[in-house]
């Protein structure tokens, strides 16, 4: 076995001839390293890609602080080391190991990969494979730790199914606690693989995947989905913490620079807008306000405790907390003592008041977002995300006068019933935005267009719909493209074939660890990075498979279809989403739920009051 | 008050690259609440100076960092929370004071020593005195770094070699150190035949000229 003093006498000798070596060393200001005792739980917590942007990662944070905290358990970080270092490690048969203690990852008792988006699936691969851990569950010995997994992507976890033994649905905050009083209890037990796995399962929102078997029919559908060592239909139901608890402060501060090379604090949990596109809306219900008492000390003590310049306040709505005026009021006042700049990353359009503004006065500014997402009034209906235009255009003057130049507007394309003269006015309104800019500005405005193309995600209204095809999109695109030619917007646009990408592992079944596997095989790792991602591979490994990938992006599916991921339970119900889609295709609206509840399911599953639950002092 | 710090650079820290340094400082004076000269303008700076950049890998014997301080705090509390407040790695030696007026340090280094220790046991220490000896001798070591040829020898002020404690061979160098004119010393051991990844670097001291 390679010891701690082996790994690190290796570094010493290579890390000279690698890019940006501080990611493989830590010693990152507030880490913990504690020594390593045989009587704790050792937990790994892995971010399946490289240090600049797994250190920022907010649920790897809250458990690196729970667990540290206890006694009786410990956690250490792990990253995808980037291809030169992977080189390195494999000539010289160096294993993954953690950045405090340098120990093989291996030699922990679990290993917790957060996997927020699908492209990082191969990574999650090559990194157990680099840890010399079997890659499929079903192939590791007693002696393997336990491999979980947890984050959005997981909420259809079937396409990773073969890789991973426990999966947490829901928010790891409200359950690692429970797993490191299993891990205990099976420590001392003396259990076999299947034995420890079993107790792990008997935890609310762990689902073990091989406790399920998935039959199909004829046509590639599940048609049952069982648990067999009860043979019943049972459900895994998502688990979350009522009450927010008091955010992490004592971030790690990289040693060198990073992604998101900030302070974080969430401000609210869930949101009540319903927007029939977005998954994260929709899985993080209920809605879960932090006080603003609690917010200003979280602030102040991650200033103290980290000296980062920027603090970024999180959540999926920031200006619906219902006393975000008076936050935003104590964040400026802190920000001035305490000498940092601090960002709100999403905010929508028709509640950018003039109060809101005015904290930002004087401050640095970079650039502005705003994210209509539709032009036309038709699927801003259909995609419930109704804004007015006059709303819109009263606030980018305001932007602009505030002395804001870079505006960003995101938009997405191939929604349901989209017709040409939709995405005609996605243009009518870019240069309606650029007339207002060049009013104010004259001609230092500078207007960046982002377009999507949407990916039908689970546990959505859109689950059902399919992936707009290629040349639509591309028709689309073109129209936007000719459209601001002549204007001075910059546009861009994903590539199809990662959208494809997208599509095919947001909705896929348990048939894809195969093909996720094969790629790997073949060499797919960093699909998330465009220089990286291979699509040919893909194809290739689709092909060899014999498994159509269009049956997963392409299709309409029924409202009665068994889908994949029916199992796994949100607390949405399907009548509501259901009823939902029925409404996006007659474009109509629902409205914003803090002020009339449309019955999504989350009250009656949990028994609970959103009105309790969300507003909490 | 501008204090001049000498302080240590060992351990991880020595894989951040002389310019994230600069973010380590003033983070670190933020988390101990010291109070210090800011830039003007939207992104207010700490106003501080570091010496002739350290290369990533590099450990640091003697480095130096110029602070403008406006704390009330005295020399003695300010090293005490400053240190308490850097990451791994840093450790500070001595603080000084020094007139406010002063040339700036990184304008200043003449030549700094190094100190090259040898990891690998293969390499043999008489063959690598006899490749040293030979490379003192000549007048010109036309090398090529980031696309540009440059004379590597008048960079080399002295070279030796000794044997360490743990008989790995210790290989001495005092280059130049002038910005525009200044000798890396994993490019003289490159010149040596030897792969920089197995040797441990030391920059043990940095002259300045008066």
């Amino acid at each position: 076995m390679e010891s701690s003093q082996s790994i690190t006498a290796y570094l010493d000798r290579t890390l000279f001839n690698i890019q940006k070596p501080g990611r493989y060393v830590g010693g990152e200001f507030n880490q913990i390293k504690k020594t390593w005792d045989n009587n704790l739980i050792k937990i790994a917590l892995a971010f399946p890609d490289i240090y600049d942007i797994g250190l920022s990662n907010l649920g790897l944070t809250i458990l690196y602080d729970i667990i540290n905290k206890r006694e009786d358990a410990l956690a250490e970080r792990v990253y995808a080391p980037w291809t030169d270092m992977e080189a390195a490690m494999r000539k010289k048969e160096i294993p993954l190991y953690s950045l405090e203690n340098r120990m093989p990852i291996k030699e922990f008792d679990l290993v917790g990969f957060s996997i927020p988006y699908e492209t990082l699936y191969t990574n999650v691969l090559n990194m157990l494979n680099l840890a010399s851990i079997p890659l499929r569950s079903k192939e590791r010995t007693d002696d393997d730790p336990i491999i979980i997994a947890g984050g959005h992507s997981c909420f259809n976890p079937e396409p990773m199914h073969a890789f991973i033994d426990l999966f947490v649905i829901g928010e790891g905050e409200e359950i690692i606690n429970e797993i490191i009083e299993v891990s205990r209890s099976i420590k001392s037990a003396n259990f076999n693989r299947e034995q420890k796995i079993s107790a792990f399962a008997s935890i609310s929102g762990i689902y073990v995947p091989s406790h399920f078997t998935v039959s199909y029919n004829n046509d590639n559908t599940p048609s049952e989905i069982i648990n067999y060592p009860n043979n019943s239909k049972s459900q895994i139901k998502k688990r979350f913490v009522k009450v927010l608890p008091p955010p992490v402060t004592n971030f790690l501060v990289p040693n060198i620079s990073i992604i998101h090379d900030r302070a974080a604090i969430e401000v609210m949990r869930g949101c009540s807008r319903g927007c029939r596109f977005c998954q994260a809306g929709m899985i993080t219900r209920p809605i879960r306000e932090r006080p603003v008492a609690e917010v200003l000390d979280a602030v102040k003590s991650a200033v103290q405790k980290t000296g980062f310049e920027e603090v970024s306040l999180l959540s999926l709505s920031t200006s619906d907390h219902s006393h975000i005026n008076e936050m935003l009021i104590g964040i400026n006042k802190l920000s001035q003592e305490l000498r940092f700049n601090f960002s709100l990353p999403s905010l929508r359009v028709e509640t950018f008041d003039d109060h809101l503004i005015e904290t930002m006065e004087g401050k640095k500014k970079g650039n502005f977002t705003l994210a209509p997402e539709a032009a036309s009034e038709k699927i801003r209906q259909s995609i419930n995300k109704s804004i007015s235009d006059e709303d819109l255009f009263t606030t980018v003057e305001k932007i602009f006068r505030m002395g804001w130049k870079n505006l960003k507007l995101y938009f997405m394309i191939g929604f349901p019933g989209e017709e040409l003269d939709d995405v005609q006015k996605i243009v009518a309104l870019c240069l309606k935005v650029n007339q207002i800019g060049k009013e104010i500005l004259r001609g230092r405005a500078e207007i960046h267009v982002s377009i999507n193309t949407l990916i039908p995600k689970p546990h959505t209204p859109f689950q059902w719909a399919s992936l707009d095809g290629k040349e639509s999109i591309e028709t689309k695109y073109l129209i936007i493209k000719d459209g601001l030619k002549k204007s001075k917007i910059k546009v861009d646009w994903p590539d199809y074939r990662n959208s494809l990408f997208e599509a095919w592992f947001s909705r896929g079944d348990r048939r894809l660890s195969d093909i996720i596997e094969t790629a790997w095989k073949k060499g797919a790792k960093f699909d998330a990075w465009q220089e990286k991602f291979n699509f040919a591979l893909w194809m290739e490994a689709f092909e060899e498979k014999g498994i159509d990938p269009y049956f997963y992006s392409h299709r309409q599916r029924d409202t009665n279809e068994q889908l994949p991921w029916d199992h796994i339970n949100i607390g949405i119900s399907k009548k509501y989403l259901i009823n939902e889609y029925v409404k996006s295709k007659n474009f109509e609206n629902t409205s914003d739920c803090r002020f009339l509840c449309h019955g999504c399911g989350i009250q009656t599953e949990y028994d609970l009051n959103c009105d309790e639950i969300r507003i909490q002092n | 008050m501008r204090l001049r710090i000498t302080f240590q650079k060992t351990r991880e820290i020595i894989y951040t690259s002389a310019l994230d340094l600069q973010k380590i400082w003033e983070r670190s004076l933020r988390r101990a609440q010291l109070e210090v000269k800011y830039s003007e303008g939207f992104h207010p700076l700490p106003k501080m100076q570091l010496a002739v950049p350290l290369p990533v890998g590099f450990k640091g014997k003697k480095e130096l960092i110029d602070i403008w301080f406006t704390d009330t705090a005295s020399k003695e509390e300010i090293l005490k929370r400053l240190q308490r407040n850097l990451p791994v790695g840093i450790d500070l030696i001595l603080i000084e004071e020094i007139p406010d007026n002063y040339k700036a340090l990184n304008g200043l280094a003449e030549s700094a020593d190094y100190e090259v220790t040898v990891l690998d046991p293969e390499i043999n220490f008489n063959t690598l005195r006899t490749s040293i000896h030979d490379l003192m001798k000549n007048k010109d070591i036309e090398r090529e770094r980031n696309k540009k040829r440059y004379n590597l020898r008048p960079l080399i002020l002295t070279m030796e070699v000794s044997i360490s404690d743990n008989s790995l061979s210790q290989i001495r160098m005092h280059l130049l150190a002038r910005s525009g004119a200044s000798g890396r010393p994993d490019e003289v051991i490159k010149e040596l035949g030897i792969d920089p990844a197995v040797c441990e670097f030391e920059r043990t001291l940095i002259y300045f000229h008066e």
